[in-house]
C-alpha cells in the first residue's frame, strides 16, 4: 500500500512538469487575414513549434487586413502587450513577422520585430535582411514559402553571434579559404625572401643624432576645399527599413519594415 | 715586401688569435700583444721585382697571390704572411675590426645555421659538404656624410563632419618647407670587386666600438684584399645607400598631415671624411647538388647571409601547414560565432 502511495506521489510530481506542456497548446500563427489554407496553417503551426523549441524563442506570424486600421508596427506592439508571448514566459523572447494586407499589391506592409533575445539576435539590421529576403516570395503571393523562409532565417540568425552578419562573407567558406591561402603565401613568401639573411640596418643605425637637426621649418596654410555628400537613409540597406521602437507596455523591440 | 711573424719563444709561426686579440704561437702557446710586439721578430724581405713574386720568409717558397691580395698563407709551409707594401701609402687601411669568431666557432655556427634552415633540402642541412671556409678581411670604405636637405611639399589635413543630412569633407592645404641637416657616421660600402655588394650590405651592422687602428699583425693567418675602387668611385653607391634613410628622416620631420605630396627634395651630400677599413668576414663555400653556394658570415657578430638552396617540397609543406592551420582556425571561430560547418 505504501509502495503504491510513493509511486502515486512520484507520478504526480512528474506530471507537474509534463502536464503544463501538454495542455497549454501554444499558438504561433495568428492568421486574421486568412491567407493560409487550413493545411498550411496546421503545417506552419507545427513547424513554428519545432523551430521555437529548438531556438528557445517564440517565432510568430501575424496577418491582418483592412478591418483593423492600425499600422502593422503598432499592431504587433499591441499584440505583444496584450498576448504577452515569449518562450521563457510572459512577455519574453519572441520574434514576430507581421503581414498587413490592407493595401493593394505593392503597397502592403510587412514588419519583422524582435523582443528581448529576439531583439538581440534579430536586430534592426538582421530584421531588414529578413524583410528583404521575404519580399520576392510575398510579391508573388507565395505566403506559405515566405513563411518557411522566415522560419529558416530566424533559425539561422538565432544561432549566429550578434557581432557578425550571418549572411556576410565573414562566415563563408570561400572567404576562410582565401584568407588562409593569403596568409600561407605571405608567410612562406617572406620565409623564402629572408632565407638569404635580412638587412638589419635602419635609418638610425648610422645617424649622427648630434649633428642632425631641422634648421628651419614653415607650415603655411594655403586654402581649403569642402565637399558634401548626402547621407543615405535606410542604412539597413535594400528595401527593408524602419528600425525598432517601444511598445505602449514598455517593451523595447528591434524591427524593420518593407512593402510587397 | 713580405711580413712574417716569428714566435720569440720557439721560432714557430704566429697568427692572430680571435679569442684573445693577440698574436699567438700555435706550437708553444706563447702570446704577444700586438702593440708591443718587438720588431726584431718581424722578418721582412724586400723583393727585387715586387709586382710579380713574393718569397715566403719562412720556407723560401714562392707565395702565390693575385694582384689584390694583401695577406695570405704560404701554400707550402702554411705560415701567415702579410704583403706589407700593398698596405702602405695610399693603400694603408685606417682602421680594422679584428675577428672575434674563430674558424671553429664559425664552422659550428654555420652548421647550426644550416640545421635551422626551414626551407632548405634535407641533404643541405647536415652541412657535411662544406668545401672551404676562409677568414677574410674585406676592404670597405666608410663615409662620414653631411647632408643639406631642402624640402618643398604640400600637406593636407582632412576633417569630416556631419551636419543635417550631409557629410562634409574639409581638406586644408598647407605649404610645407623644411631645411634640414642630416649627418651619418661611418656608413660602410664594400670596395672589393670580388665581393657581392648585396651580400656585403646584409652583413651589417658591425660594432664600431671594436674599431681598432690598423696594424699588420691583425692580418696574420687570414686572407686580406686591397680595395679595387677608391672612395670617390663609390660615392654614388653610398649616396644611394643612405637615400632611404634620408627619406625616413625627412618623413619624421613632416608630421600631423593626412597626406604629404613632395614637390622637391633637394639633397646635397657632402663627404666629410672617408676611411679605408678592413672588416672581418668568414667566407663559406659549400658544394651542394653540383652547385657551389657562397655564404658570408660577419666575423664580428656571426650573422650569416647568402642564398641557400630552396626545397620546393618543404616550402609546399610549410604553405599547406600554415594555410590549413589558419583555415581550421577561421572555421572554428566562425562555427563558434554560429556559422555553418561548410
Amino acid at each position: 500500500m505504501r509502495k503504491y502511495l510513493i509511486t502515486a506521489i512520484f507520478l504526480l510530481f512528474i506530471s507537474l512538469f509534463i502536464v503544463p506542456g501538454v495542455f497549454a497548446e501554444k499558438q504561433y500563427i495568428y492568421d486574421d487575414a486568412n491567407i493560409f489554407t487550413d493545411n498550411e496553417r496546421t503545417d506552419l503551426e507545427n513547424r513554428a513549434a519545432e523551430y521555437s523549441e529548438e531556438n528557445e524563442i517564440d517565432i510568430l506570424i501575424l496577418t491582418k487586413d483592412e478591418s483593423d486600421g492600425r499600422d502593422i508596427e503598432p499592431y504587433i506592439e499591441d499584440f505583444y502587450d496584450e498576448q504577452g508571448p515569449g518562450y521563457d514566459g510572459d512577455h519574453g523572447d519572441t520574434v514576430i513577422l507581421g503581414l498587413d494586407f490592407s493595401g493593394g499589391p505593392g503597397d502592403r506592409d510587412l514588419y519583422v520585430a524582435g523582443f528581448y533575445a529576439g531583439e538581440k539576435y534579430v536586430d534592426n539590421k538582421r530584421a531588414a535582411q529578413i524583410v528583404d529576403q521575404l519580399i520576392p516570395d510575398l510579391s508573388v503571393n507565395d505566403y506559405y514559402d515566405a513563411s518557411l523562409l522566415y522560419f529558416e532565417k530566424v533559425d539561422k540568425y538565432m544561432g549566429v553571434s550578434p557581432i557578425v552578419n550571418p549572411d556576410g562573407f565573414l562566415l563563408q567558406t570561400w572567404f576562410h579559404l582565401l584568407v588562409a591561402v593569403i596568409i600561407g603565401a605571405a608567410i612562406v613568401g617572406s620565409m623564402i625572401f629572408n632565407m638569404g639573411g635580412r638587412v638589419t640596418t635602419n635609418a638610425s643605425t648610422y645617424l649622427d643624432a648630434n649633428n642632425s637637426r631641422v634648421k628651419s621649418k614653415s607650415d603655411r596654410y594655403l586654402r581649403q576645399t569642402v565637399t558634401k555628400t548626402k547621407i543615405q537613409k535606410n542604412t539597413g540597406g535594400g528595401r527593408g527599413g524602419g528600425g525598432g521602437g517601444m511598445t505602449r507596455g514598455g517593451h523595447s523591440h528591434s524591427g524593420a519594415r518593407g512593402k510587397f | 715586401m713580405l711580413v712574417h711573424y716569428k714566435c720569440p719563444n720557439c721560432g714557430a709561426d704566429m697568427k692572430f688569435d680571435s679569442a684573445s686579440g693577440h698574436l699567438a704561437c700555435e706550437s708553444c702557446g706563447h702570446e704577444e700583444h700586438i702593440d708591443t710586439f718587438d720588431d726584431v721578430n718581424i722578418t721582412q724581405s724586400f723583393e727585387e721585382d715586387e709586382a710579380k713574386e713574393y718569397h715566403c720568409e719562412n720556407c723560401g717558397a714562392v707565395v702565390l697571390t693575385d694582384a689584390d691580395t694583401t695577406a695570405t698563407s704560404c701554400s707550402f709551409c702554411g705560415a701567415g704572411v702579410v704583403l706589407a707594401d700593398r698596405l702602405s701609402g695610399e693603400l694603408a687601411p685606417a682602421k680594422v675590426i679584428p675577428f672575434t669568431i674563430s674558424k671553429e666557432e664559425a664552422m659550428q655556427a654555420f652548421k647550426k645555421w644550416c640545421k635551422n634552415g626551414r626551407l632548405t633540402p634535407k641533404g643541405f642541412m647536415t652541412a657535411d659538404r662544406v668545401k672551404n671556409i676562409t677568414g677574410m678581411y674585406v676592404p670597405f670604405w666608410m663615409y662620414d656624410l653631411d647632408n643639406d636637405v631642402e624640402v618643398k611639399a604640400t600637406g593636407t589635413k582632412v576633417r569630416t563632419y556631419r551636419r543635417g543630412d550631409y557629410r562634409y569633407t574639409e581638406t586644408k592645404y598647407y605649404r610645407v618647407r623644411r631645411d634640414i641637416d642630416i649627418s651619418y657616421l661611418k656608413v660602410p660600402v664594400d670596395a672589393s670587386e670580388k665581393m657581392d655588394d648585396e651580400l656585403m650590405d646584409k652583413l651589417e651592422p658591425y660594432d664600431y666600438n671594436k674599431l681598432e687602428g690598423f696594424k699588420t699583425p691583425y692580418l696574420a693567418g687570414y686572407l686580406a684584399e686591397k680595395y679595387n675602387y677608391t672612395d670617390d668611385e663609390l660615392f654614388d653607391r653610398v649616396k644611394a645607400k643612405i637615400r632611404g634613410f634620408l627619406d625616413t628622416y625627412i618623413g619624421s620631420t613632416v608630421r600631423g598631415y593626412t597626406s604629404v605630396n613632395y614637390e622637391q627634395k633637394n639633397i646635397r651630400t657632402k663627404k666629410a671624411k672617408s676611411y679605408y677599413v678592413l672588416l672581418p668576414v668568414w667566407m663559406v663555400y659549400y658544394d651542394f647538388d653540383k652547385q657551389e653556394h657562397t655564404f658570408a658570415m660577419n666575423g664580428q657578430s656571426g650573422k650569416i647571409v647568402g642564398k641557400p638552396p630552396l626545397s620546393y617540397s618543404k616550402a609546399a609543406l610549410w604553405f599547406s601547414g600554415i594555410a590549413g592551420g589558419s583555415f581550421v582556425l577561421f572555421k572554428t571561430i566562425a562555427i563558434m560565432l554560429g556559422g555553418d560547418i561548410l
